[in-house]
């Protein structure tokens, strides 16, 4: 009859040369026992015996007190030692190099790793755990005859392997709940969810897997330099933000989460280095011990966690602290995930914003200009972003006469879009005061008032009434640019501007009225600022003389408006060259007809 | 642990175990053990059943301190775990394997 043996052997011994040396010797027995050939056995007690020498020699004082554990576990055809030491801990090398030939020390990991195939080491407080595995072509033979000689000493060691088996069990479990708490919070990733309650409910994970009693989350805001608290396991803490020195010789703040993100390592606290009592962090419980560990992307920092207990004899081991940091890392690549994704959100609205408000002011501009007679007249508005604040209209008052109408919203996208939506509307509710610029100009203020204040908003804008037939013209200007108007060839240029504040800054404002008379005037340019300060590459502007110059130039006899309005476009691109426009260039330009 | 001692050389034999428990006592026995007149020393490892990197560590210092007197050290029949650990360590360039 066959028994099976255990596939599992743990022992402890203590930390001393010649006792390490022979529970080797008793590992290496197991593995002779689960059928390993004579050489792989050999070669396994030389890799356990220089891991075993180096947990005793670099063991740390209280550490040499304690035992070193050597857990040997056989599944399948795969082979893995554990090897638990006491010692600071070390630097594993990756891949150690060979000693020089006169070195007398220095081979003990160059052995261990040419042996096994795969060997990590994981750091904790007080222990620190040598992980080595080897994986065979076969399975290793795991029965024996009952009647071997070696069956009875096998026998009194399943007693003990059973309890090393309910301890393993117990840790392995404890992977095992960490992993199901990944894969279980993966599947939510694609459930919309915000990363304060994403991370409360892993953290909440990591402490029931950690055995800890607290955590703090802080979560690094960049733009504001701050330490945000997004997940406290304790809600009656002092939750204020914690401020990033911007210096690092600004050490003033008491804050373990600052240094351990300044220093860009874990940093331990307990009895023996206790939190200090002006640091966020403190709290009146004494035995407190625990890990303040900083989390980056890269060389960017995300954030700090930090994570307790509340007796300090519950020290963290090893493997608590490699799911630590495990988390921490599927906290990080969540939290990046979800700002990505924010960030495309963000630009989605913009842009859709932007399409709004865009649609909303070409909708303002008037598809056709009515028809003023003995004037052809057009109108043009290029922006200089995606959307702008500038706008003209003509509101006709009786086939001589029109109310014309250039205004600059100072702002950008759907705010400025409405509001000049609102003053097209207010304009064209008062018809009876269209030869009024002024009067309407002052209704409109009073109107519009509040809300722009609200919004810390204002109009420039300028009103001109035209009568073509009494050939007169009437202007209020509230803080514009001026309107230009030229007389036939070679003659003279008038310009009207006035003193008085753009809309929306005072209530109760009375605007000049400028009365023009139009005698022989040919051009009449309404415009605003983006027509003079239009730059060219070396920074020069256009300018309101080079603007007059312009509207001085000799027409040609069959030219109507909207030739000489793309002229005007033509010029302004031309002195610009391939500088883009700052500013938007919008402007109404009346000619007289021959 | 055996040391014998002919003329010129110090015969060093009956080593179960050179490791780091051991391997500096072995290595001031035969440092004391050693005369002027010893040109060279033999250590036996045909008895070894295990060495590991102090083992080694040792063998190299009792190199050296051959090598500045003009000496040499010399490995009698290592077993064949020894014979691993220095393949595996490629010092058995370094000394003079000698079977016998």
């Amino acid at each position: 009859m066959n028994s099976f043996l255990p596939t599992v052997y743990r022992i402890e011994t203590e930390c001393d040369l010649a006792e390490a040396r022979e529970s080797c010797r008793k590992v290496r027995f197991f593995l002779d026992q689960l059928g390993f050939p004579e050489e792989e056995s050999s070669r396994w007690e030389l890799v356990l015996v220089e891991a075993a020498n180096n947990a005793v020699k670099y063991a740390s004082v209280e550490g040499s007190r304690l035992p070193i554990t050597i857990e040997a576990s056989c599944i399948e055809n795969k082979l893995e030692i554990r090897i638990i030491d006491h010692t600071h801990g070390f630097e594993y090398p990756a891949k150690a190099s060979l000693a020089d030939p006169y070195d007398e020390t220095g081979r003990g990991i160059f052995i261990i790793q040419t042996i096994v195939d795969r060997s990590e080491y994981f750091m904790g407080k007080s222990s620190n755990c040598l992980v080595l595995s080897k994986t065979y072509p076969k399975r290793i033979r795991q029965e024996l005859d009952r009647g071997s000689e070696a069956d009875q000493e096998l026998g009194k060691q399943l007693f003990q392997t059973e309890e090393t088996l309910a301890a393993m069990a117990e840790e392995l479990s404890s992977c095992y709940e960490s992993l199901t708490a990944i894969f279980r919070f993966s599947s939510e990733l694609n459930v919309t969810r915000d990363t304060a309650s994403f991370a409360e409910g892993l953290l909440k994970h990591l402490i029931q897997i950690t055995d800890s009693d607290w955590y703090r989350f802080r979560l690094y805001d960049p733009d504001e330099a701050l330490l945000i608290i997004l997940s406290d396991h304790e809600t009656n803490s002092n939750q204020a933000p914690l401020p990033f020195p911007r210096t690092d010789e600004d050490d003033l703040v008491k804050s373990l989460e600052i240094d351990s993100t300044r220093l860009r390592q874990d940093i331990w606290f307990d009895v023996d280095k206790p939190i200090h009592e002006e640091d966020s962090l403190f709290r009146s419980v004494r035995e407190q011990s625990g890990i303040v560990h900083p989390f980056f992307m890269n060389e960017t920092l995300i954030g700090v966690l930090t994570v307790g207990k509340n007796q300090s004899e519950n020290v963290f081991t090893a493997a608590q602290i490699n799911i630590l940091h495990t988390f921490s890392d599927f906290l990080t690549i969540h939290i990046l995930n979800t700002r990505f994704q924010e960030e495309k959100v963000r630009s989605h609205v913009v842009s859709r914003e932007l399409e709004i408000a865009t649609n909303i002011q070409r909708s303002l501009l008037p598809r056709q200009l009515p028809e003023l007679s003995g004037f052809s007249i057009s109108g043009s508005c290029t922006n200089a972003h995606q959307v702008g604040g500038d706008f003209f209209d003509m509101i006709p008052c009786s086939n001589h006469s029109a109310l014309l109408v250039i205004a600059d919203v100072m702002g950008k996208g759907i705010p400025a879009a409405l509001f000049a939506a609102i003053l097209r509307a207010l304009i064209r509710a008062m018809p009876q005061i269209s030869d009024s610029p002024g009067k309407l100009m002052s209704w409109v203020n009073n109107m519009i008032f509040d809300d722009l204040s609200k919004v810390e908003m204002f109009i420039t804008a300028q009103f001109v009434f035209v009568d073509t037939r009494s050939n007169y013209l009437v202007a209020s200007n509230a803080g514009h640019c001026p309107l230009l108007a030229a007389c036939a060839n070679g003659g003279n240029l008038n310009r009207i501007t006035s003193e008085d504040m753009p809309l929306g800054i005072m209530r109760n404002l009375e605007y000049e009225q400028t009365r023009m008379e139009l005698n022989d005037c040919r051009k009449i340019l309404l415009y605003t600022d983006g027509l003079p300060e239009a730059q060219n590459p070396e920074g020069e502007f256009f300018s309101e003389k080079r603007l007059q110059e312009w509207l001085l130039l000799p027409t040609l006899e069959e030219s109507d408006a909207m030739a000489l309005g793309k002229k005007l476009i033509e010029t302004i691109k031309q002195f610009q060259r391939e500088a883009m426009n700052a500013d938007d260039q919008t402007f109404l330009l009346l000619l007289r007809e021959n | 642990m055996r040391i014998n001692s002919t003329d010129f050389i110090l015969i060093v034999s009956g080593l179960n175990d050179l490791v780091a428990n051991n391997a500096e006592q072995v290595r001031d026995d035969v440092r004391s053990a050693l005369k002027n007149e010893h040109t060279t020393i033999e250590i036996d490892l045909s008895e070894t059943g295990f060495m590991d990197s102090s083992g080694l560590g040792i063998l190299i210092s009792l190199h050296k301190t051959m090598c500045a007197r003009n000496g040499q050290i010399k490995l009698v029949n290592p077993s064949p775990s020894t014979q691993q650990i220095l393949e595996l360590t490629r010092l058995h360039r370094l000394f003079e394997i000698v079977e016998k």
